[in-house]
């Protein structure tokens, strides 16, 4: 039983995370139709900002802060900003150089560019920091006994930061003026360009917001995780993309839940014994998200979320 | 435009003219082409051998592959500077065996193979790192025949019919993997058997641990070490408590959280650092129940990241081990590291750095033997395939009866092209400061462990 | 049209000099060039020295190697004598000369020049691609900073009558011979010159003397050959013209309405939309652009081809040593084509976005793995003699084929319903599964370690003649070039069915489609399945030609770049696809993996840059560069290197300024026939 909680607490924690990349995608997504492959690998680079903006303060990974003190909580709030503005802002890069020029172009192009700008982010990160694990700095956070769990306390703060970052970004989409313009682009650009609504600078935004978002992701996994990778947000990006998909692509509510139920699969998967599945669930977490993927989509093909637009004809 | 046709004309047939007298050269003799026309650049009287080096260089493998090919790089420059062989000058031709998915790739290993064996300059290859691009290159190689000495290559299958639940029997690679039979392909890593079987005496024996819990990377190199280590535990007396097959991923606090429940004495890792060692230490650290549970795992993981990625945390002991013997045992090693430094830089050294050095030596005094032995005389130009071929069979058997002593030990091949030397080495994390950051513990000569 | 009255004599009048003289230079430039620069000369002499030196050792002497060499240059030579007559009789001659001969000269000297010096042919055609990317980009530059204006086109399809074409074939005939006459004189210049020098054997002297006999004749009758050809193309004066030419243009699309009496080609072209004549008008004569029109097309075909079929005889004499590398390389490069191929059929042509396509490559390399290899006995309990299960490839590679395409349905089935985006989601979550299911059941397939030892396909042998499967290249080289072919052939057979037809309807509109009486499930169905049969065969051709296989060697990024491949060829276009493959194959997998052996060497140009940065590797840069390069490709060329007819048409406004201006139905006034006309036919 405490396994199954822990598991739990642990796949909601993850879930997290990969919500704040599928918001990525998703919006992403809903303003352009673009699998902007590019967006896992502007988490990479989020994460080795982290490090890099926390070394810069003195707190590295091999002489990692045995305390927790006003000062680390300050330096981390500025790792985090950093890493928000850093990948805010080669998001809009990304978007001027590589996909606005194909804005017109057939369907597939841009997605062909979108994976080649994430093959360069993949080697820049490769040059930035090697083509090896890469550690975070480890903090001085400690556990709570719940019940008969021990809690890491870091899961709750993941958990916490997320559901407000999203809960944020709701209100910016739903209740602002930029969030009707967004919304007003993602329906139909023409229209929204005879309106008045400047489409170039819109997108841009979108971008600005989507690649923050996964800044900001990049450095509360630097909190839970123990390392990162130049090739880590190819990877997760897919897992993240799947979870925009389950939930209804270009739906944001759908996006949160979406990661949060792929993260309670990966994790719950583990308890699958390996009479059922040779060598055990774990081994076959991916395979298993894709097929109640499947499942899912042959029932609501619009994913959770999403609804079932009648086509326009 | 009023310029004359027939002027533009004429200009541009003269001018092609003008290009094809000034390129051709002298097609059009019964002597052919001039004697040493290969672009070798050799001077008068030197001959070119060349030594192919066939390791994963580039995009996600370049941790491993790089450092084995520089080994390689350092050898045949200090054979150069030295005049090892007078008369003779030695050319790496470099392939890199990464596809287009950006890892190791049996097809691009294939072809590299069929490359160099298609050169007649090209006496024999180093390489390759992993298990599964050897079983695509030894039948060709084979065939050739052309000698390939890998420093890493740890899988018993691709030399012999053992272990039988891996590839005995109806199993056995051995007859597709050597079509003609005889024996081509060498390796200076002690294959897995032994290291498992070494790493569960230490465990067991030495420090005392009844349960253990196994989790292999799901590649070669791994699933072979952790099924010899379980193999080698139970057959001891330990008991393994379960095991999990998990592909490389960025966080293992699922399996961990579930291993937690089962309070294993050790966990063991069969892989390297980059495809879980260093995330599953890590991560064992914050799953409470494991945070002091000591980490047993082979030689892929007795890496500086590792030892600098888990020191800082604290936490259990981490024992390690590498097949041959430490390089503080052997005199040649402060050179090499020195040498390699110099070259290379500090933090360029790798797992096979050693290895890749060692390899080419054996094959650089392999074509010595024959050369001064005068058995057979080495290929005069890129065209001369008869005596590449018999070039070649004299070095495989030159590397077959070799004795060597290097960096990593003392080398001879027994029947199946394995290394003889069966040492392998414990160690455990220590000062970060001095070396990669592992403290030598003890040597096991396995020989006697079967 | 510069024909006119020509009198029977060999000397081009004034008119028609100027053809002439466009089209010899044009034809005799690339020639020169293959022959001084690249290899021509030499392969020639070289036969020749063989022939009359028989025992020198250092000639090559096989005859097998002189006949197919022999063969070649016969070929090389006499199409391009051919060639020059044919565009000569084609040419309406309303483009400007140093138009044509820039073209040329980018399209042909460049890559030969490239392959001269790089003696490389893909690393070659990957830089000459480039260069000629590079070319086009500037001359729409050009053009569109004068303000060009391409010819209109021809108003109406030109009809020749009897005495032209007599007119047109003298013509022809006369080019034929003046390039006769000019090459017999310039390799005799170089000959004499190569002489006095003594770079030439006393008795190649024959050689030379018999060859400036022979070329002026040979051009002479090949050059009314080339003529003929030109000729089958005419829109020749049939029964149904008169009634055409009496009537007008309005009665002749009076015709097209269904009218039983017989209509000429005429009236048909022009009873067809204006953008699709101008397509159509590319096989007819007199033409704009003689070198794009059917004829010369075919002609480069059959040089393609002979050069293909010949390549691995011909590969030691052009490249130098490392012919079985090359082989084998371009055997790999095969089925990545194979795949490209078959994921056209999905992507391009039904338009359904698959990025999990390595999942039935994996299961048809498993299927010959598991059948043909010691793993069959852990599978069934029998052994699997190689000298018997070798035999079973053949029927292997459909059974396979016959399995994944099952599978493309299994596949299909849930994800009719599935849209755009959503279908991409669950092909690549298939794309995962699939790799992951064969690492783990390792009962069967053998986990991680895969399956080694794959049998090699077994080939009965004729007399003592018995192809080497197992230790040389060459057999799978052509093994998969016929491969190649019948995909090919399927593909275009497919694309032109009924049911190709419903995939692009489907693609371009879904509803549209259904509503027209399509059934969606069985062409989407279809589509998969069609598209899984290729991967297939590819599949059972790779495991018998690698002999060994691991799931480790297939993921997701597989698939990812087989879409590229698609996509910077072409969607939905074969020869584009063909590019594609061999473009991003290419660049991926001989160039930038091999760069840091370049730069390592001191003689190369690329050796600086390990000098001036320290610890500089390409091997660090290699995915940077292919990504850059695919960035640019798209931003330069979205439609892909070598678009459809349907996509040109459809990106026509926004970025193809290379093509003629066409009128479309826009440029009409509502009501007027002509708009009816094309709105009906569209």
């Amino acid at each position: 039983m405490a396994t199954f909680l822990n598991l739990l607490i642990v796949g909601l924690a993850t879930g997290a995370i990969y919500a704040l990349i599928a918001l990525g995608y998703t919006m992403v997504y809903g303003i352009i139709e673009l699998i902007n492959f590019a967006h896992g690998d502007i988490f990479t680079l989020g994460t080795f900002v982290t490090i890099a903006i926390l070394s810069m303060l003195g707190v590295t990974a091999a002489n990692p802060p045995s305390t927790m003190s006003w000062v680390l909580v300050s330096e981390l709030a500025l790792a985090c900003i950093g890493s928000f503005l850093f990948c805010a802002v080669l998001g809009v890069l990304i978007e001027r150089v590589a996909y606005r020029p194909l804005r017109n172009a057939p369907r597939l192009a841009p997605l062909i560019s979108a994976i080649g700008v994430s093959l360069v982010l993949q080697d820049v990160g490769k040059l930035w920091f090697g083509n090896t694990n890469v550690s975070f700095v480890s903090l001085p956070i400690g556990s709570v006994q719940m019940g008969p769990v021990n809690v890491d306390v870091i899961n709750i703060f993941v958990l916490v930061v997320a559901i407000i970052l999203m809960a944020g970004l709701q209100l910016l989409v739903t209740r602002t003026r930029i969030g009707r313009a967004m919304r007003a682009v993602a329906q139909d650009r023409d229209a929204a360009a005879l309106m008045g609504v400047n489409v170039n600078l819109i997108i841009g935004v979108t971008f600005f917001i989507g690649a923050g978002l996964a800044g900001a992701a990049a450095f509360i996994y630097s909190l839970k995780f123990p390392n990162t990778y130049f090739y880590l947000g190819f990877e997760q990006g897919l897992i993240a993309f799947t979870a925009a998909v389950l939930g209804g692509i270009g739906n944001l509510v759908g996006a949160m839940f979406g990661g949060l139920i792929i993260g309670l699969i990966y994790s719950l998967v583990t308890l699958i014994p390996a009479t059922v599945l040779p060598h055990g669930g774990n081994a076959w977490n991916k395979a298993v998200i894709f097929a109640i993927l499947i499942l899912i989509l042959v029932f609501r093909p619009s994913g959770l979320f999403g609804q079932n637009t009648p086509e326009k004809v | 435009m009023r310029r004359s046709p027939s002027r533009i004309f004429a200009s541009l047939l003269g001018f092609t003219l003008i290009i094809g007298i000034l390129t051709a050269c002298g097609a059009g003799n019964p002597g052919g082409s001039t004697p040493g026309n290969g672009s070798n650049g050799g001077t008068q009287g030197t001959i070119t051998i060349k030594i192919g080096t066939e390791f994963p260089t580039t995009a996600g493998d370049a941790s491993t592959g790089m450092p084995a090919q520089n080994g390689a790089t350092l050898a045949i420059k200090e054979a150069n500077d030295s005049n090892f062989l007078p008369g003779y000058k030695f050319v790496q031709v470099a392939k890199d065996d990464v596809g287009a998915s950006g890892t190791h790739d049996q097809t691009v290993g294939q072809k590299n193979v069929t490359d160099l064996i298609g050169d007649p300059q090209v006496v024999g290859t180093v390489g390759p790192i992993n298990s599964s691009v050897a079983l695509a290159e030894m039948p060709t190689t084979n065939r050739a025949p052309m000698v390939l000495i890998s420093p890493s290559n740890t899988n018993d299958c691709l030399t012999k019919e053992t272990p039988a639940f891996e590839c005995g029997g109806a199993k056995s690679k051995v007859n597709q993997l050597r079509p003609t039979g005889k024996v081509t392909y060498f390796r200076t890593a002690t294959i897995d058997q032994y290291q498992g079987a070494a790493l569960a005496v230490y465990g067991h024996k030495t420090k005392g641990y009844k349960t253990a819990y196994v989790i292999d990377d799901t590649e070669a190199y791994g699933v072979g070490l952790a099924k010899n280590f379980t193999t080698y535990w139970t057959k001891i007396g330990g008991t393994v408590l379960g095991s999990a097959s998990i592909k490389q991923t960025n966080s293992y606090e699922n399996i961990l959280t579930e291993i937690a429940g089962k309070h294993p004495d050790v966990i063991f890792f069969g892989g390297n650092d980059s495809t879980g060692g260093i995330t599953i230490r890590q991560q064992m650290k914050s799953v409470s129940g494991l945070a002091n549970t000591p980490f047993l795992a082979g030689d892929g993981s007795k890496t500086s990241a590792l030892a600098k990625a888990v020191k800082p945390l604290g936490g259990g002991p981490v024992y390690t081990s590498i097949p041959g013997i430490d390089p503080s045992q052997s005199p040649a090693s402060k050179t090499f590291f020195d040498a390699y430094t110099k070259q290379f830089g500090p933090d360029a050294i790798g797992a096979y750095s050693a290895g890749g050095y060692d390899d080419t030596k054996i094959l650089l005094n392999a074509i010595k033997s024959v050369v001064t032995s005068k058995k057979a005389d080495a290929p005069k130009d890129s065209n001369d395939d008869a005596g590449a071929a018999k070039f070649r069979q004299a070095v495989i058997d030159a590397v077959q009866n070799i004795q060597y002593d290097g960096v990593t030990g003392h080398h001879s091949f027994d029947k199946n092209g394995d290394t003889t030397n069966h040492f392998i080495s414990l160690y455990t994390i220590g000062d970060l400061g001095s070396g990669d950051g592992w403290k030598f513990l003890e040597q096991v000569d396995t020989s006697s462990l079967q | 049209m510069a024909v006119s009255e020509s009198p029977r004599k060999l000397l081009p009048n004034t008119e028609t000099r100027k053809l002439l003289l466009k089209w010899l230079v044009a034809v005799l430039v690339p020639v020169c060039v293959f022959t001084y620069v690249w290899v021509g000369e030499q392969m020639v002499n070289g036969v020749w020295l063989s022939l009359l030196y028989p025992d020198v050792t250092s000639l090559d002497h096989d005859p097998w190697s002189l006949i197919i060499q022999s063969l070649f240059l016969l070929l090389v030579y006499g199409s391009a004598i051919a060639l020059s007559g044919y565009l000569v009789a084609a040419d309406s001659g309303r483009r400007n000369m140093l138009e044509v001969w820039f073209d040329v000269a980018f399209a042909t000297v460049v890559p030969l020049v490239l392959l001269a010096v790089t003696s490389n042919l893909l690393i070659s055609i990957g830089l000459a691609v480039v260069v000629w990317g590079i070319y086009l980009f500037v001359r729409t530059r050009i053009r569109r900073a004068r303000h060009y204006t391409p010819p209109a086109p021809l108003a109406s399809l030109h009809v020749i009558d009897d005495k032209e074409r007599g007119a047109l074939l003298r013509l022809a005939q006369q080019a034929g011979l003046w390039f006769g006459i000019i090459f017999a004189v310039i390799t005799l210049v170089a000959d004499i010159i190569f002489f006095a020098t003594d770079q030439l054997a006393p008795l190649l002297l024959i050689w030379v003397a018999v060859r400036t006999v022979l070329l002026p004749v040979a051009g002479y009758f090949l050059g009314r050959l080339g003529g003929r050809m030109a000729l089958r193309y005419t829109v020749a004066p049939d029964a149904g013209i008169e009634v055409a030419q009496s009537e007008g243009a309005q009665r002749g699309r009076m015709g097209w309405r269904g009218n039983a009496r017989k209509v000429s080609r005429e009236e048909q072209l022009q009873s067809l939309s204006a953008s699709r004549a101008s397509e159509e008008a590319r096989d007819v004569v007199p033409n704009d652009k003689p070198l794009q029109s059917r004829g010369a097309t075919r002609i480069y075909l059959m040089l393609l081809m002979t050069f293909v079929v010949l390549y691995p005889i011909l590969d030691p004499i052009l490249f130098g040593s490392g012919t079985k590398g090359r082989i084998t390389s371009y055997g790999d490069l095969g089925f990545y084509v194979i795949l490209a191929l078959g994921l056209n059929i999905v992507v391009g042509f039904a338009g359904l976005l698959d990025l999990g396509y390595v999942a039935f490559f994996v299961i048809g390399t498993y299927a010959w793995s598991m059948v043909g290899s010691p793993q069959f006995y852990v599978l069934t309990g029998m052994i699997a003699r190689p000298e018997i299960f070798s035999w079973f490839f053949w029927p292997m590679l459909i059974i396979a084929a016959l399995l994944t395409a099952l599978w493309g349905v299994l596949l299909g089935a849930p994800t009719l319903r599935l849209r755009g985006d959503y279908l991409a989601i669950v092909t690549l979550g298939f794309g995962e599964i699939i790799p992951i299911v064969f690492t783990q059941m390792d009962k069967y397939t053998n986990g991680t370690d895969g399956i080694a030892g794959v049998y090699p396909p077994a080939t009965p042998c004729i007399g003592s003649f018995c192809l080497n499967w197992s230790n040389s290249p060459t057999p799978y080289y052509y093994l998969i070039l016929i491969l190649i072919g019948v995909c090919i052939f399927a593909n275009v057979r497919l694309r032109d069915s009924r049911m190709g037809r419903a995939w692009i309807a489907i693609r371009e509109d879904e509803i549209a489609a259904a509503s027209s009486g399509i059934n969606l499930v069985n062409t989407k169905l279809f589509a998969f399945a069609a598209g899984a049969f290729f991967a297939g065969i590819a599949g059972v051709y790779h495991a018998a030609k690698l002999g060994t296989v691991a799931p480790g060697d297939f993921n997701s990024t597989d698939s990812i770049i087989y879409l590229a491949m698609v996509v910077i060829g072409g969607l939905g276009s074969i020869p584009g696809v063909l590019v594609g493959a061999v473009v991003v194959y290419a660049i991926n997998l001989l160039i930038l993996n091999q760069l840091d052996t370049y730069a390592s060497d001191p003689s190369n140009f690329l050796h600086f840059l390990p000098q001036l940065i320290h610890n500089f590797t390409f091997s660090n840069v290699r995915n940077l560069l292919f990504g850059i390069i695919l960035i640019v490709i798209m931003i330069f060329r979205p439609e892909g290197l070598i678009p459809s007819a349907r996509r040109r048409r459809e990106l026509h406004h926004t970025t193809n300024e290379d093509e003629e201006a066409e009128p479309s139905a826009l440029d009409q006034p509502p009501g007027t026939p002509e708009f009816e006309a094309e709105m009906k036919v569209e």
